[in-house]
């Protein structure tokens, strides 16, 4: 059991989970507090697969700055008490057919035994040697470690800022 | 299936990950009546498919930075999409009083205007 494999099933997992608890959850700022985590393992998966640079990006767009312009547009509206629930009665047989054909299409993907599916299968990701986690950690604690000091500050800045508005 | 996901993590995995969070977004912007809930499943929709890119961007190690550079402006355009949605969002509440996007119908089916 590789570190990849480790860490992708860890971002992987917390990924379909937290995208579960964002939807189902009723209150807007636990949702955003959901969303944020979705998008951190998305960049996490990033940092997997080698795309460096995307991992940044993405990680400074979605984890930093689009949660800021979602609080600010919850303040605005300030929809307290309205309703922030997912359809219930009528469209719960969608939800059922969405769920089926979810299942259907994954058995398919599983079930497919043809040559281009195989390749996908047996071929390893590639992952360049300067995006190896050792390496990106060790740049970021060595070259540039104000960087790091400051996603980590941004991050719990945002958190405690939209949990204190979410009391 | 031959390679296991704990000894080797292949391109087929991040695609299955990648449809999971499709679907769920999927699932989000068609059930949920939130105009706020229905741009972040958006959000979703759009990282699946930078992931499915980047996943297949990493297949070919030549042709890697050709998908790379297709997902910085994929991810560019969805926070474009996500503040002029908001913008959206906020005109209705300011119109409407509301963001639930049934009762927005039922007033604009009840004034007849926008």
């Amino acid at each position: 059991m590789t570190l990849n494999s480790i860490f992708f099933i860890l971002f992987s997992i917390t990924l379909i989970l937290s995208s579960v608890f964002s939807m189902v959850s009723k209150q807007m700022i636990y949702t955003l507090l959901w969303a944020m985590l979705v998008f951190l393992m998305v960049a996490g998966l990033f940092l997997l697969l080698g795309a460096t640079y995307n991992s940044m990006v993405q990680f400074l767009i979605y984890v930093v700055a689009i949660p800021v312009l979602i609080a600010v547009s919850i303040m605005l509206i300030n929809q307290r008490g309205q309703n922030n629930q997912l359809f219930k009665r009528k469209y719960s047989l969608w939800v059922l057919i969405g769920i089926f054909f979810l299942i259907l299409i994954i058995g398919e993907f599983l079930s497919l035994n043809n040559d281009f599916f195989e390749i996908i299968r047996s071929c390893s990701v590639y992952v360049n040697p300067y995006s190896d986690l050792y390496s990106i950690t060790r740049n970021l604690l060595g070259v540039y470690p104000v960087l790091l000091l400051e996603f980590a500050a941004g991050i719990v800045l945002t958190i405690v800022g939209l949990s204190y508005y979410g009391k | 299936m031959g390679n296991s996901i704990f000894h080797c993590v292949t391109t087929y995995n991040y695609q299955i990950v990648s449809l999971i969070l499709f679907f769920v977004g999927l699932l989000g912007v068609t059930l949920s009546r939130n105009l706020i809930k229905i741009l972040i499943s958006l959000e979703f929709i759009m990282n699946a498919v930078n992931l499915l890119f980047i996943s297949f961007a990493s297949y070919k190690s030549e042709q890697a930075y050709l998908g790379y550079t297709l997902v910085i402006f994929s991810t560019g355009m969805s926070a474009l999409v996500l503040s002029v949605g908001i913008y959206f969002a906020y005109i209705l509440h300011k119109k409407f009083g509301t963001i639930d996007v049934i009762k927005i119908y039922d007033k604009y089916k009840e004034t007849g205007k926008c």
